[in-house]
């Protein structure tokens, strides 16, 4: 069997929006990480480090219950991995262009 | 006959006979199932299906109660999309051959349950909405497609829960009532009867669900009552006070192109609050006697973008308002950003106490490009109608005075580039900060006119966030405090001999009416379905007396004693509430 090497990138930042990722910050990530075919998970550090969420689906995101300033893990496999991390983050640092 | 309380969420009398809205029980067995690729595709389609429906009741929603109320069906959108969701089921149809029906279930309260769990009530709530996409998809599964329900006469509909979509694909023609167990006065469904026009009450006694249809009941909206089998005199009652609102709405209505005289013969303008350019809401104000447009609020164009929107598409947007208005004056209202509105694409710097931050013109400001697009846009549209320019969150002269060089700027390079403007456009501003309006009478040399933004004004005074519903018995626009500064600002602006009006929520209130004409209040902005009776309100008032209350008023201590002051006073405006 052929082995594939899959490029995995990561981030761990912290959710600074009033909101956590709830409601409209919640929306906006899951739309951004369906921009790009990398697989998408997430994390949420500060409440339960095993839990691991699909970052493409609206439940998975609210499941980990991201509240104002809870550390979250993003992580990224595939080509434009690095591109998805990069949005992402800039996407929680901008605190979601508000 | 039998009268049972409930709670009123929507206001309104009806008569009709009860229909009980029953989707047929979701009833299926968890079968086992001998090819998984059919029974998959069988799922995928009915999602499909359920998508092209939501995606048209959006579609429907934004059309008639509004892009924030249709909010709730763009939730149920995205839950459908989610691919974990759509995965779980797949494996479970795969992996132990059942039937979509009973994976689609299980999956889904396995979500429930997961979002239960968290301590959260935003994210515990939507478990409300994923059993609502998971129960919309179970029907198109079983052919029992609640959208089969309807109406073929009118009727007052009963029902343990109606979701948002149920409501709206029920026949607003028919349907003369609302009346379930479940909801609250903030549920989806409230809102959207209340957006509608259609009584609604919650809180039913269970046993209502069992009575037979067409059996004739009253619901009393105002009250919050609901008589079953009503006698003669009890119906005869209700359909006076039915008839009686009728005529007075159809009175107001009919007289509403006439202006707003006192019984002493003081003029009032009553204008429209004007938040989008649909022609159809431009024509609907004009026909309810809208003077003028007291507040554009240009937000709209921005809010509605995806990007900034450019000087063109601004352009075209003003024109086609200022031409739905001929020669009546349409107060445009420059971009007002921040606090609880935020534009997506404008990379703005998180605040700590947004409302108090860098919002509407200060924001503008420091946002130079920004403010001048507008500013361009309004003054090529201005000779295609008859424009005032508005800026909002002013505190200081310094501030309209940096606001009227940005115009002058804006007018020098337009007539430089061959762009004929009217020689004189009117410069006025809210009046929504309590400094601005205890300084009133100096701002009042820099402008032309004020508007008074009164559920800013309440909540800058009260100190009360107006988002926050924890705190909404606080926060009153009849509170004596917020009474007494737009007495000064009155005050302020006609010693300068300028004009002020109001464009807050307070304005439209029929209770409030009295006291802002008797406090001298120039011109009244409100909704475009309240200037009927608005109008009919300052018809039926004088002046003098107006004055005598509002002075009562202002020396009172709380917004209760202030209603019940007006009520006393004018019992004729119960009428219109």
């Amino acid at each position: 069997m052929e082995m594939v090497e899959q490029q995995v990138f990561e981030q761990i930042i912290e959710v600074e929006h009033e909101h956590g990722l709830h409601a409209r910050p919640a929306d906006l990530f899951v739309r951004c990480s369906n921009q790009f075919s990398a697989s998408i998970y997430l994390y949420n550090l500060t409440r339960n480090s095993d839990k691991k969420a699909n970052a493409k689906g609206i439940l998975g995101v609210l499941s980990l219950g991201v509240r104002k300033g809870d550390l979250i893990k993003i992580v990224a496999e595939g080509e434009d991995g690095a591109q998805a991390i990069e949005a992402l983050t800039d996407l929680i640092r901008s605190n979601f262009q508000e | 006959m039998e009268s049972l309380p409930v709670i009123s969420v929507s206001r309104g009398i009806s008569i009709a006979p009860i229909f009980q809205f029953r989707n047929t029980p979701l009833v299926y067995e968890r079968r086992l199932i001998e090819n998984p690729l059919v029974e998959w595709e069988r799922y995928r389609q009915a999602v499909q299906e359920s998508l092209n429906r939501l995606e048209q009741i959006y579609h429907q929603a934004v059309a008639e109660v509004g892009t924030d109320e249709a909010g709730i069906f763009h939730a149920h959108i995205s839950i459908l999309q989610d691919p974990d969701l759509n995965d779980s089921v797949k494996d479970r149809i795969y992996g132990e051959k059942i039937n979509a029906e009973s994976a689609l279930y299980e999956v889904s309260e396995e979500y429930c349950r997961m979002l239960e769990e968290i301590n959260d009530e935003y994210i515990r709530a939507r478990t409300t909405d994923l059993r609502d996409v998971r129960d919309g998809v179970l029907r198109i599964l079983l052919h029992v497609d609640g959208h089969h329900i309807k109406l073929t006469s009118p009727a007052i509909v009963v029902a343990r829960e109606l979701t948002p979509s149920e409501c709206l694909l029920l026949d607003r023609r028919l349907v003369r009532g609302f009346c379930t167990i479940e909801g609250g006065t903030t549920s989806h469904t409230a809102i959207l009867s209340r957006s509608l026009g259609i009584p609604a009450v919650v809180g039913i006694p269970e046993r209502l669900l069992s009575v037979p249809d067409g059996m004739l009941a009253i619901l009393d909206g105002y009250e919050g009552k609901i008589i079953l089998k009503p006698d003669q005199e009890t119906i005869q009652h209700y359909q006076g006070m039915q008839s009686r609102r009728q005529q007075i709405f159809e009175t107001a209505l009919r007289e509403t192109h006439r202006p707003a005289l006192t019984l002493d013969g003081h003029v009032v303008e009553v204008f429209a609050n004007i938040a989008n350019d649909n022609p159809q809401d431009l024509k609907e104000a004009v026909q309810n006697g809208a003077e003028g447009v007291g507040l554009l609020r240009t937000e709209f164009i921005y809010l509605d973008c995806e990007t900034l929107p450019d000087e063109e598409v601004q352009f075209y947007k003003y024109k086609s308002v200022l031409e739905a208005f001929g020669n009546r004056p349409v107060i445009l209202r420059t971009l007002d950003i921040g606090g609880d509105k935020q534009l997506p694409y404008l990379d703005l710097p998180y605040e700590l106490n947004p409302f108090l931050g860098v919002r509407g013109l200060r924001l503008c400001l420091r946002n130079l490009a920004l403010f001048k697009a507008q500013i361009r846009a309004a003054l090529r549209a201005a000779s295609y109608g008859n424009l005032y320019l508005m800026f909002p969150m002013v505190t200081k002269g310094a501030e309209i005075q940096a606001a009227k060089a940005v115009i002058a700027e804006c007018r020098a390079e337009l007539e430089a580039e061959g762009c004929s403007i009217p020689p004189r456009i009117p410069i006025g501003i809210m009046i929504e900060i309590p400094a601005a309006a205890l300084m009133a009478r100096h701002l009042a040399r820099e402008v032309d006119f004020f508007s008074i933004g009164t559920n800013d004004l309440t909540q800058y005074t009260l100190a009360v966030d107006r988002t926050n519903s924890a705190l909404t018995d606080l926060a009153s626009g009849f509170d004596p405090a917020v009474l007494n500064l737009i007495q000064a600002v009155i005050n302020g602006a006609h010693t300068q001999g300028k004009k002020t009006g109001i464009c807050g929520e307070l304005g439209g209130d029929p209770l409030a009416i009295p006291l802002l004409v008797g406090m001298g209040m120039d011109e009244l902005s409100m909704n475009a379905g309240e200037i009927p009776a608005a109008k009919q309100i300052i018809r039926q008032i004088s002046l003098k007396d107006a004055r005598l209350v509002s002075q009562q008023a202002l020396e009172l201590e709380t917004p209760e004693e202030v209603i019940a002051l007006v009520k006393s006073a004018f019992p004729f405006i119960e009428n219109y509430i």
